[in-house]
């Protein structure tokens, strides 16, 4: 080599000179396979030498280290930092790769996809009570006043104890700051016309066609509140049901629909309220979203109290058969 | 209510129940129903209690169902052993017998599901 | 401080004081490594701060060092005073002025031991010199050093790499790191240019790095008087260890 450039000079200096490294550990992260691909980032599952142990890591893409990307990464994790829940993945470092990109660390996830999860759990109890703790998990973010606005099924992992993690908070948006900058619908821009099915669009409208609320859809970034997840939370558990059952109850599909409808004001007005219901359905009580005729009503009541009302009907039973035979 | 003390009352007005329906059911035996009612009303007692006191701890319908059947067999068996004597007619077996263990099971769900369970750590 | 020496393990004595040993070898080694680390930034001082033409520079490179082993000039080197690397540069300054005057009465040429120097190259790197921007003296010379410490470390970190069957690393080293204009590819690129994993490609980046530091440093070592100037030596390069 006969030459070198200030350029490289300054360069060498810098990246031989001092990345994250301590010469005892290496670089703290040692990136290995892919583990997925998100419009965001790509998210690696890497070895941490310093604590021992496997993390998962997020890396934003190269091509789109622009400020305001890096501004998201870094708000995302911060946004998982402050939300610590069993049902939200846990964030545990934040920094850059020497190529400048940021990353953040986070608790690597085993488990699957919701929808791989649920494949061979036909049972509709079993996903609806799956589907109470990723509700739980979206109201303590509701509570926090994060809302995700990018609920899908592929973004919630579940383990292999039926925990639930609620994942990819790329898009969070916290209630009361302002962030037009982020999130601006630019004129003719058809929300759902770029980008495969199912992916997370970045740009103009954040969100996933199918499970974004309508008005956040359109872009009408003022109008989007926790409605919006419950909005996407009600696709999810459109889902849930259609696959467990062909003909499922009333009340659950009005539950469903109430969750699901057009109109902000007429869905459920927080998770919690949704999450009530769902209770109240898995406990064969009354739901909110559905008015009970007298028959299935009393229907329910019999259901619920099935055991007792055997019981006693036993008992009558065995009084008849005594007065029967009492003669004899 | 501690399940024990749920048992006792339940038990009671089961027992109380159960032994007013002799004035139905039996009314040869009208001129001693008192004391039909007395000793059915103190078997539903002791054994309401007894059902809340096995199964204080318990979380399972099922098990407080056998506990109150089988405290309720124990009961039932000694009086319809005697009635049958008396009385030397053996259908008194099962007329007592079949009834009490009805009403055991009933107090032994009840008192589970309706009963407040007592804490380990507590006592 | 003792901790952080520690980390760059000494494998190199330090040449300014084999310089003055008693063994003729090692004096001469000792002064092989200070020619070879120093003759790019003394010719580029003469040609571009003192204004001789290229032959002349040649000259007085040959000659200045020729002189350093005839006169003992290095033992007269004081660490207490002066950074090694200025104080040199002084001795420069002086040895050509003298040469100055000595040119009139006369022309010393042939008793100067020629040594072999690539001064061709030296030469074509000139065009590169923004001489406006290369203003201060001390600091146009240290670079210069510096970057002639960096080029000889690439060297052997390719001679290393070659030898232990790690040219796919160095590459990718030379293609991220090396590249001379700025326009570095991404890291995807060169996964797929070298048909390795996006994390090969970082992870090869991290090590060739951390071995260079290290060669850099070792280079480095050799040519400080004393740890501490080494301290201060490595963090002017690198920054401080972290």
């Amino acid at each position: 080599m006969n030459w070198m450039s200030d350029d490289a000079m300054d360069h060498l200096r810098r990246v031989s000179g001092h990345d994250e490294s301590d010469d005892s550990y290496g670089p703290r992260y040692d990136v290995q396979d892919e583990i997925a691909r998100g419009g965001m980032g790509t998210v690696f599952r890497a070895y941490d030498r310093k604590l021992d142990r496997v993390v998962a890591l997020k890396v934003l893409h190269e091509a789109q280290a622009g400020a305001s990307a890096q501004a998201r990464m870094m708000q995302e994790a911060r946004i998982l930092a402050q939300l610590e829940h069993p049902g939200i993945v846990p964030v545990h470092d934040v920094g850059a790769l020497d190529d400048g990109r940021v990353f953040y660390a986070m608790k690597l996830v085993q488990g699957n996809r919701l929808d791989h999860y649920v494949r061979d759990r036909p049972s509709l109890r079993e996903r609806l009570r799956i589907f109470e703790r990723i509700c739980e998990a979206v109201a303590f973010a509701h509570a926090n006043d994060v809302i995700h606005r990018d609920l899908k099924p592929g973004n919630i992992m579940v383990g292999p104890f039926g925990e639930v993690l609620v994942m990819d908070w790329g898009v969070a948006k916290i209630l009361g700051t302002d962030e037009a900058a982020t999130m601006v619908l630019e004129p003719g821009s058809p929300p759902a016309a770029a980008g495969e099915p199912g992916s997370t669009h970045v740009g103009t409208v954040l969100g996933t066609p199918g499970y974004m609320a309508p008005e956040q859809a359109e872009g009408r970034v003022d109008l989007v509140d926790r409605r919006a997840d419950v909005f996407a939370l009600g696709k999810i558990l459109g889902e849930l049901i259609d696959e467990a059952s062909t003909s499922p109850p009333r009340r659950l599909v009005a539950l469903q629909r109430k969750a699901s409808a057009t109109r902000p004001e007429d869905r459920y007005s927080g998770v919690e309220q949704m999450v009530n219901d769902i209770s109240r359905f898995l406990e064969n009580e009354s739901v909110s979203a559905y008015r009970e005729q007298w028959h299935e009503r009393a229907g329910r009541f019999v259901w619920r109290y099935r055991a007792p009302i055997a019981l006693i009907l036993a008992y009558l039973a065995v009084r008849a058969l005594v007065l029967f035979f009492a003669g004899s | 209510m501690n399940r024990p003390l749920f048992g006792l009352i339940l038990g009671g007005l089961v027992g109380l129940f159960d032994g007013s329906t002799a004035y139905a059911t039996a009314p040869e035996l009208r001129p001693e129903l008192f004391g039909i009612v007395l000793g059915s009303s103190f078997k539903g007692l002791v054994g309401g209690l007894v059902t809340g006191f096995v199964a204080r701890r318990t979380g399972s319908l099922g098990f407080g169902v056998v506990v109150g059947l089988v405290i309720a067999l124990m009961l039932a068996l000694p009086i319809a052993y005697q009635n049958a004597n008396h009385y030397d007619n053996t259908s008194y077996y099962w007329k007592i017998i079949l009834p009490g263990a009805v009403t055991g099971m009933i107090v032994g769900y009840a008192t589970v599901r309706y009963g407040r369970r007592s804490e380990p750590a507590s006592g | 401080m003792y901790e952080s020496r520690d980390r760059f393990p000494a494998t190199r004595h330090s040449v300014v004081h084999a310089i003055g040993a008693d063994d003729p070898d090692v004096r001469r080694e000792a002064f092989d490594v200070l020619i070879a680390s120093y003759w790019r930034p003394v010719y580029k001082y003469l040609r571009l701060r003192s204004g001789m033409n290229d032959d002349a520079a040649r000259d007085a490179t040959q000659g200045f060092f020729a002189s350093m082993l005839e006169r003992d000039f290095l033992q007269k080197f004081d660490a207490g005073r002066a950074k090694f690397r200025t104080w040199l540069r002084r001795g420069l300054d002086a040895y050509v002025a003298n040469e100055r005057k000595a040119a009139s009465r006369l022309k010393r040429g042939g008793s100067i031991p020629h040594l072999s120097l690539d001064f061709e190259d030296a030469e074509g790197e000139l065009q590169y010199h923004d001489i406006a921007v290369d203003a201060d003296v001390d600091e146009f010379f240290h670079r210069e050093w510096v970057r002639g410490l960096m080029i000889t470390s690439v060297d052997e970190l390719r001679t290393v790499c070659e030898q232990t069957g790690r040219t796919t690393e160095f590459e990718i080293f030379q293609r991220y790191d090396l590249v001379e204009d700025g326009e570095r590819p991404t890291y995807v690129e060169l996964a797929d240019r070298f048909g390795v994993k996006e994390s090969k490609v970082t992870n090869s980046l991290h090590s060739m790095r951390k071995r260079f530091r290290t060669t850099v440093l070792d280079h480095l070592r050799a040519l400080c008087v004393d740890g501490e100037e080494f301290e201060a030596e490595s963090r002017a390069l690198f920054g401080p260890p972290r």
